[in-house]
């Protein structure tokens, strides 16, 4: 595990400054002492709610946010409980699922926040807090980016229980392990590390959550900002921790010793470590039969390669090396060309920024209106670019085969990252020639050497080669053959669904 | 300095690292330079040239096995002496960085007339200088695991080559022994030079994990793998050409392959060219990363990173003197005439050495 680098130690989080008073404070003996406290402590909120009780002869005071908090369930649980009970310990007559003793009562202003209950009987200086809060939840509906035609069509949600639950239910295994982390601090922000035990590397999961506690931030508003503090390297362009909202990928993925982060109010996951080759797998490859599984596998690879040298190849062979194509075709290309007075390099990006521009655009608009936009983007743009000589027609269909490529790719990230590299090669390309393409190719492969994630190589299993390992990368071989190929290789209990070999161990 | 975890590569990938710093700018001349001596038998001369290459391999290998030193530096000392490995180390970087410099120069020589007439000189050193530093200043690991990649090139640089049969006639070459067997010696004698790099066994064999056996083994095949590309490569060069025609054409290679197209792609002399470059690139990355690790382990240094691009730096000025016709030849033979004593002397010299200490223990 010296493979994995160590990061530069940042200032662990201090405690959280939501107290003004300096001094801790216990829980006082009176009611109104303590309601009277946790009142100025929230600002006097409008929101508080109090209900006056009597329980063993005390009066007592229930205390609790209206808006994070179930009514129905505080009378249920608390307040029907204590009714009936009348004397005795409150421990034994509430029936919330969470019930806690306090003393502290700065603790009791983090609870409250966080939708609990908290009961304070005169003369008793504990408070008594319950569970009751409130969970208002979309049902588990198939994410949108991430669709399949077969298989299971639920995702993630915004409710890190419920995102467990549906790993758990899928998953029975006594190994699976979730460890949970309070990052942020102003604000609490649970997050859930999940792994399988016994596949999981040990030092892995040592140092995701070591570098889990160092995330120095204030709060967490996308899983984004979890991977931005903890990816090994921040100037590489590209991602190094995959983001799905789908549990069947994240399931196949905990089978093979990753581990996934979710985070609190938000429906992805976070994987890691991964390769390459872990954006272009699809749970869709598995549902089909393997042949037919294979090809989209290649096809996803072609449109990879297309995606970011195309362009570059393109701006190459006309500005630099024509005499490449079949004379048939330098005629009809250069024909083209002639109308248009700019250097190729300035149609391409002129070309790429219209294309961004569209999909930017498409993006945020409601469906109906950005159908509009797909006509004027597409067909007014299109066509009248090359009326008006702007840019030739080759170089259209070369943005527009790239763009198409550059969608290919499942995983949202990876396609960001082709489209911003295909620029370097472009420009490389227009001033070098397939020699400035080669340079740049072999600078781009250079990266892809050396990063490596959590220890693990990013480009397995093409660089460090290792045969074995592309029976489940370029084509996908029969399940029961990648089965048996994990285990040839892999003493020890790891039995997984897919082959990617030496990930997640040394 | 220490070869760290990172450093420490398979002997599969020492295989591919002694492949790809072996392979560099000459594949392209090769068959003209050899043929001026050796005329038909060129062939037969590249092949003795990689049977003396695996001598060679063989002899280093006697001296560096059960060394159980963890670098050369260590492995010298405990052989001949403080002071004089150190002598040989700074010796050994001095030669490997003239051998950039020569790779440099003679691709810029052919980069210029090929496909940049016009473009300024340093301009072409850089776009192999940036790729190649980019490279070297990473650690051993990840070169190799590169080198591994990169040299599924060699099958479409094969496949191209082995076009050029289309058009051929095999009684051009013959006979093989036109001027005789001493022509053919002297060919292998010029031969000798475009297979090296070797010697970057000195520098990296103790990287290697595995057995003795294993990294000979890898070094071995590594060697005749260049071989075979070579003679293959010369041999459809001199059934291509008729033997008055040869002498007239410095890069045969790029001749055969212009005469012909495929009905996709017309010029396959431009694709040879780029794959050909990152076979250059790769080969100036070994020899400035065997630089920077020599100078490193005599530094004592933690690692090779910072005199990487010092290194660089100073082979690419460097460079841009000798690029007139008459210095190149000048730094060609120079590198010709100490090669004799680095790749022969030295070595054979500690191998006798090895021999006599070997026995005292």
């Amino acid at each position: 595990m010296e493979k994995i680098r160590k990061r530069k130690a940042r200032i662990p989080h201090s405690q959280k400054s939501l107290s003004s008073s300096p001094e801790a404070k216990d829980v006082f003996p009176s009611v109104k002492e303590n309601i009277d406290y946790i009142r100025e402590q929230l600002v006097h909120s409008d929101d508080i709610l109090e209900r006056d009780i009597y329980f063993d002869d005390r009066h007592g005071k229930l205390i609790f946010i209206e808006t994070l908090t179930d009514k129905y369930l505080i009378i249920e649980s608390i307040l029907k409980p204590l009714e009936q009970a009348k004397v005795g310990a409150v421990e034994h007559a509430i029936t919330s699922s969470d019930f806690e003793i306090g003393k502290s009562l700065d603790k009791a202003v983090n609870w409250i926040i966080s939708g609990k209950c908290l009961l304070f009987l005169e003369g008793i200086p504990e408070v008594y807090v319950c569970e009751a809060s409130l969970s208002i939840k979309r049902g588990v509906k198939e994410p949108d980016n991430e669709g399949i035609v077969r298989g299971a069509h639920d995702g993630f949600i915004e409710h890190l229980i419920t995102n467990i639950h549906i790993i758990r239910n899928r998953l029975e295994n006594p190994n699976l392990v979730v460890r949970y982390f309070t990052l942020g601090r102003k604000s609490d922000t649970k997050i859930a590390l999940v792994y399988m035990k016994g596949l999981a590397k040990e030092e892995l999961v040592e140092e995701i959550s070591r570098r889990l506690n160092l995330i120095p931030t204030d709060f967490i508003l996308a899983p984004g900002f979890i991977g931005e503090y903890i990816e090994d390297d921040s100037y590489s362009p590209f991602p190094q921790l995959l983001y799905t909202e789908r549990p069947d990928r994240t399931i196949a993925y905990l089978m093979e010793g990753r581990f996934a982060i979710f985070s609190e109010a938000n429906p992805t996951a976070i994987i890691a470590p991964v390769t390459l080759f872990s954006f272009y797998q699809s749970p869709d490859d598995y549902h089909s039969r393997w042949m037919f599984g294979s090809l989209i596998r290649s096809i996803r690879f072609a449109s990879f390669l297309i995606a970011f040298i195309l362009p570059g190849l393109y701006i190459s062979i006309v500005t630099f090396h024509p005499e490449v194509l079949p004379i048939e075709l330098i005629y009809s290309v250069k024909s083209s060309i002639e109308r248009v007075p700019y250097p190729s390099l300035i149609e391409a990006f002129f070309m790429e920024l219209t294309l961004e521009l569209i999909r930017e655009a498409g993006i945020r608009l409601p469906t109906r209106v950005s159908q509009t936009i797909g006509i004027v983007g597409g067909l007014v743009i299109g066509d009248s670019v090359v009326q008006t000589g702007l840019v030739s027609l080759p170089m259209i269909i070369v943005v527009a085969l790239t763009a198409i490529s550059a969608f290919v790719v499942p995983s949202h990230e990876m396609s960001s990252t082709v489209r911003l590299l295909r620029f370097p090669l472009m420009i490389a390309a227009s001033m070098f020639g397939f020699i400035g393409m080669t340079t740049g190719l072999f600078l781009i492969f250079t990266h892809l050497a050396k990063l490596e994630t959590f220890g693990n190589p990013y480009f397995s299993p093409v660089m460090p080669f290792k045969l074995k390992g592309f029976k489940d990368t370029f084509i996908r071989f029969p399940l029961w053959h990648l089965n048996k190929s994990t285990k040839d290789s892999t003493p020890d209990q790891r039995n997984s669904e897919k082959a990617i070999l030496g990930e997640g161990r040394k | 300095m220490n070869y760290s975890i990172k450093d420490k590569i398979t002997p599969n990938q020492f295989l591919f690292f002694i492949l790809q710093t072996q392979l560099g700018v000459g594949i392209l001349s090769l068959a003209h330079q050899i043929h001026k001596d050796a005329k038909g038998g060129a062939w037969i001369s590249v092949i003795m040239g990689g049977v003396i290459s695996q001598v060679m391999i063989v002899i280093f290998w006697a001296f560096l096995k059960k060394n159980p030193a963890s670098n050369f530096l260590q492995a010298m000392e405990k052989l001949v002496g403080k002071i004089t490995a150190k002598g040989i180390v700074i010796g050994y970087s001095c030669f490997f960085a003239l051998v950039t410099v020569l790779e440099l120069s003679e691709y810029v020589r052919i980069i210029t007339k090929w496909v940049f007439p016009e473009t300024p000189v340093w301009i072409n050193i850089l776009i192999v200088a940036i790729a190649a530093v980019y490279l070297a200043k990473e650690s051993l690991g990840t070169i190799s695991r590169m080198y591994v990649f990169v040299s599924f090139l060699i099958i479409p640089l094969v496949i191209f080559t082995s076009l050029g049969f289309k058009n051929v006639h095999f009684t051009y070459p013959m006979p093989f022994l036109e001027n005789g067997w001493l022509a053919i010696l002297k060919g292998a004698n010029m031969s000798f030079f475009y297979f090296l790099g070797y010697e970057a066994m000195l520098f990296t064999y103790f990287a290697v994990e595995g057995s003795d056996k294993d990294k000979l083994k890898a070094a071995s095949m590594g060697n005749f793998f260049v071989t075979i590309v070579y003679a293959f490569t010369t041999y459809v060069c001199l059934i291509s050409f008729a033997p008055d025609e040869l002498p007239l054409v410095p890069e045969p290679v790029l001749y055969v392959l212009k005469s012909y197209s495929l009905h996709v792609i017309e010029r396959i002399d431009l694709i040879f060219l780029s794959i050909w470059l990152v076979s250059v690139i790769t080969s100036i990355c070994s020899f400035v990363y065997l630089t920077s690790i020599g100078v490193a382990q005599l530094c004592k240094a933690k690692n090779h990173k910072k005199f990487v691009y010092w290194i660089a730096a100073v082979c690419c000025v460097c460079t841009t003197f000798t690029l007139t016709p008459h210095r190149g030849e000048i730094l060609d033979e120079f590198i010709k005439i100490i090669s004799y004593p680095f790749v022969f002397g030295i070595p054979i010299l500690l191998f006798i050495i090895s021999l006599f200490r070997g026995r005292k223990r």
